[in-house]
């Protein structure tokens, strides 16, 4: 247990999945109102608490409040008031008698928080889930700060946060939940999903990968560099053919961006712990290509380009999740797309290009989660757009309504009058030639060619 | 392709949400509607443009190796393949990683597949079972009922996933039931259900076997039916009245047509009984009283909510079929299959004339930018609206905190860069 995050008892764990049920048995969750009371109150949580948060933020990894406050914490008052809004809707049959499913849980990653940890909470709440958080031990001033605040806003008896880590996390998984939301990496996601299997769980798993940048060579290298550099979360293969251009084109970005240097610079975050510095600063060590500055002491790493990379370099084994951009030279738009297809679909697919048959190659020749053109991470703020990986980023899709079905089962129904039984009786035995021909009709319906 | 919903901020960007294949995927189909529950998600599979890998049922050998046959004689082998086996052919197939596993079938062994797509992330659907509980309202119109549910049960010898698995009604009203219930049956087997090509049969020995081991245990009596023939792997359309939660027919999904009625003292115990056991694919009740109905419907979780018939809802255009906790997950019929079988894929196209407004994104960070973003929906439009409505304090940042009578107020400044990391 650390100092600074309390972990949860392991005793408790299940005490806590059976206090939830018996909430959500008690029908409390189903009323609109009530769900739109919690939301506004987790939307008055992010924005009273963006101090704390922010302050909470610095210390755990010297998170920049800029994005703090617009990647994070507004995103979750605009999600939150929106799924307030909407839920009612949302809700409403088309899909009829929808009732709802009960408890799910979502381990939470360290790297957003905030919006990784309370978007999904937003989508369980708008359904009328009870639900228990259980976000990462790698940020404890935050986890903390959540279990406290989580508690002070929302009600308790439907919504807790669980915090800890492998022991904690083992009991959770030991215990059935009617839907677990995971978000992080493809190796914690195995074992989810197998503790998930056990009891008939359905998963959402928003993984990672490394997610391609193509940049062609006919785009505006200046704007495609500057692009990039900002969205440089997960970016890690860069795929284009004219490396020194988009060198340039970074160095004159990233002088804009920090004057004086990143490393100094608030507006520019550290790398989260010692282990992920230590991993970072191997995989660059081990890189052939050309490198850059660090500081272990205040684990802030500056971005890092790095040229001339090859498909074998370290950089490329796994995801860089970290402000090193390898730059992987290559001929022509069909080696690009075969080393993209060479390796496991990645979570977005980023080109840059204003050529309408290059974007029509990448969109016929490639799968990913999304695809963004011209624009890193921006995709990500559009929270209209379902999110979602495939293959090894992993499957189930998230933000404003879809959050919302996935914490939400379609429960048909029907209810047959007794008037329908004239019709209906042919399907009764014994039965008559007449049957055939009225309820198998589609066996003379004619096909096209 | 979709229009994302329309925002005023994004527009420009270009917001579309791609319906794409998956890629290659696997289903695993049972026994009992060996066509059909084959061929149906093929349907939706090949028409959201995957390539398909059916393993059908072993306890199916007749049928299975006949679509086998005959697949490849009329669709493209390339895209379509038949895998023939039982547990080594199906345990290899859950090595290999799939775009989408959809297996139908029993609990038990969904559990085996989920375990093993775990390890290759690869999501899996299911469509499972259970016991379906019919609930009757003694005032209900019982003839019909009586006719709907002795129909459901008789379909394929009561081998359906969503046949009425077993009747809780008021104890007084339990023999009523089982008349009207031998009424139905004497019309529709004015021979016998014995008689050949009018009733199925179960499906092999080993069923055939569990199937009477389970009536033999039974501590209730039976009403009527209950003859067996082991050669024929018959059993008879069989009522089997006084059964108690403990009974071994209540022990598991019958799935077969025996039909235990569990008299209660009232609609509540009916539904606490309910509760207290694993979420039903189906849930049936019997009445015309809307208050009724709805009581039972809003205090339960099931698949699907059925009234006044049984198996109907799996044929009806539109509605999404699918299970609940041990019931599965994933939906079904037509478009649901579709989308099962469809990768979301979210993409957008920025110009770049679009940083002259969102230019502010990039760093420097400052609080000019802050303003200029709020104004442009990252703050969010509610504190937008709200910065109007309700009178807001309103600081050094544009960040204006919201303070109305119920939120706990609290000021904040943006501090000064703060030296400490």
């Amino acid at each position: 247990m650390s100092d600074i995050l309390t972990y949860t008892p392991v005793e408790e764990i299940p005490k806590i999945r059976d206090d939830l049920r018996a909430t959500f048995k008690t029908g409390v969750t189903r009323s609109f109102e009530w769900r739109k009371r919690q939301l506004y109150q987790l939307a008055r949580m992010a924005q009273n608490e963006a101090e704390a948060v922010c302050d909470a933020m610095t210390r755990d990894f010297g998170k920049p409040r800029f994005e703090v406050i617009v990647a994070e914490l507004s995103a979750v008052v605009r999600i939150a008031l929106k799924s307030a809004e909407k839920l009612e809707e949302w809700a409403r049959p088309e899909q009829p008698d929808v009732p709802d499913s009960q408890r799910n849980w979502k381990p939470t990653p360290w790297n957003y928080p905030v919006i990784l940890s309370l978007q999904p909470l937003v989508g369980a709440i708008a359904a009328g889930c009870c639900a228990v958080l259980k976000p990462s031990e790698n940020v404890p001033h935050l986890s903390e700060l959540l279990a406290k605040l989580i508690s002070k806003y929302l009600d308790t008896s439907a919504y807790r946060v669980i915090n800890g880590a492998i022991p904690e996390i083992t009991k959770i998984l030991e215990l059935q939940w009617d839907h677990i939301f995971y978000t992080g990496n493809g190796r914690i996601a195995r074992i989810v999903a197998t503790a998930a299997a056990k009891h008939l769980t359905p998963c959402s798993l928003e993984l990672g990968g490394k997610s391609p940048v193509v940049v062609d060579a006919a785009y505006d290298m200046e704007l495609a560099a500057k692009r990039i550099l900002w969205g440089k979360c997960n970016n890690a293969g860069q795929i284009c053919k004219k490396q020194d251009e988009l060198v340039r084109g970074f160095e004159k970005a990233y002088k804009a961006f920090f004057p004086n240097g990143a490393l100094d610079d608030a507006d520019y975050g550290g790398i989260v712990n010692d282990f992920h510095f230590k991993r970072l600063s191997t995989m660059l060590d081990r890189s052939q290509g050309e490198k850059a500055g660090r500081d272990p002491a205040r684990r802030r790493l500056e971005p890092v380009i790095v040229k001339g990379v090859d498909g074998n370099d370290s950089l490329l084994e796994e995801e860089i999740f970290g402000p090193l951009l390898p730059i992987v030279a290559v001929d022509s738009l069909d080696e690009a797309i075969d080393f993209i297809n060479a390796r496991p679909h990645p979570l977005v697919l980023y080109a840059f290009t204003e050529d309408p048959n290059v974007k029509e190659r990448l969109i016929n020749e490639t799968q990913s989660g999304g695809i963004a053109f011209n624009d890193t991470f921006q995709q990500l703020a559009v929270a209209d757009l379902p999110f979602s990986g495939i293959g090894e980023s992993g499957y189930g899709y998230q933000f404003l309504r879809y959050s919302f079905e996935a914490f939400t089962h379609l429960r048909s129904s029907v209810d047959i009058p007794k008037g329908e039984e004239s019709r209906l009786s042919l399907r009764y035995p014994p039965h008559k030639p007449e049957a055939y021909q009225v309820l198998g009709s589609a066996m003379n319906i004619r096909i096209p060619e | 392709m979709e229009k994302a919903p329309f925002s005023l901020n994004f527009f420009p960007m270009r917001p579309v949400i791609r319906k794409e294949s998956k890629g290659v995927v696997l289903s695993i189909s049972p026994f009992n509607y060996p066509v059909w529950l084959a061929l149906g998600p093929m349907i939706g599979a090949i028409a959201a443009g995957n390539c398909f890998v059916l393993k059908p049922s072993e306890l199916s050998p007749a049928v299975s190796g006949l679509i086998a046959e005959l697949v490849p004689k009329y669709l493209d082998p390339d895209v379509v393949r038949i895998v023939l086996g039982a547990v080594p052919e199906t345990t290899r197939l859950l090595e290999l990683p799939w775009a989408h596993i959809l297996y139908t079938g029993s609990g038990r062994v969904a559990k085996i597949v989920c375990a093993a797509a775990a390890k290759t992330l690869t999501p899996v659907s299911t469509e499972l079972g259970g016991k379906s509980p019919v609930v009757i309202d003694p005032k209900c119109d019982l003839q019909t009922a009586a006719k709907r549910i002795m129909w459901g049960k008789c379909v394929n010898a009561g081998q359906t996933c969503v046949a009425p698995d077993y009747i809780l009604v008021p104890e007084d009203a339990q023999d009523k039931v089982v008349q009207a219930l031998k009424a139905t049956h004497d019309e529709f087997y004015p021979t016998s259900p014995s008689t050949a090509g009018v009733f199925g049969r179960i499906v092999n020995h080993a069923h055939f076997r569990r199937l009477k081991g389970l009536l033999d245990r039974s501590a209730g009596e039976i009403a009527f039916g209950g003859e067996t023939n082991e050669n024929d792997k018959y059993i008879s359309p069989t009522i089997v009245k006084n059964v108690k939660g403990d009974d071994s027919l209540m022990s598991e999904e019958l799935f077969g047509p025996i039909l235990p009625i569990v008299p209660v003292k009232n609609v509540d115990e009916a539904i606490a009984f309910i509760n207290d056991r694993d979420n039903p694919l189906t849930l049936y009740v019997f009445s015309q009283d809307a208050a009724f109905k709805a009581k039972v419907f809003d205090n339960t979780l099931s698949g699907s909510a059925v009234a006044n018939d049984t198996l109907v809802h799996c044929a009806v255009d539109g509605l999404p079929f699918g299970g609940i906790g041990p019931s599965g997950s994933g939906y079904h019929t037509r478009k649901y299959t579709f989308d099962l079988f469809t990768h979301l894929r979210s993409s957008l196209d920025s110009p770049a004339w679009v940083d002259a407004i969102f230019g502010s994104r990039f760093p420097p960070y400052t609080v000019r930018l802050f303003h200029v973003l709020s104004l442009f929906g990252h703050a969010g439009d509610a504190i937008i609206d709200s910065i109007g409505k309700e009178g807001v304090v309103s600081q050094v940042t544009p960040w204006c905190q919201v303070t109305s009578p119920s939120t706990p107020a609290c000021q904040w400044d943006r501090p000064e860069p703060s030296s400490e990391r």
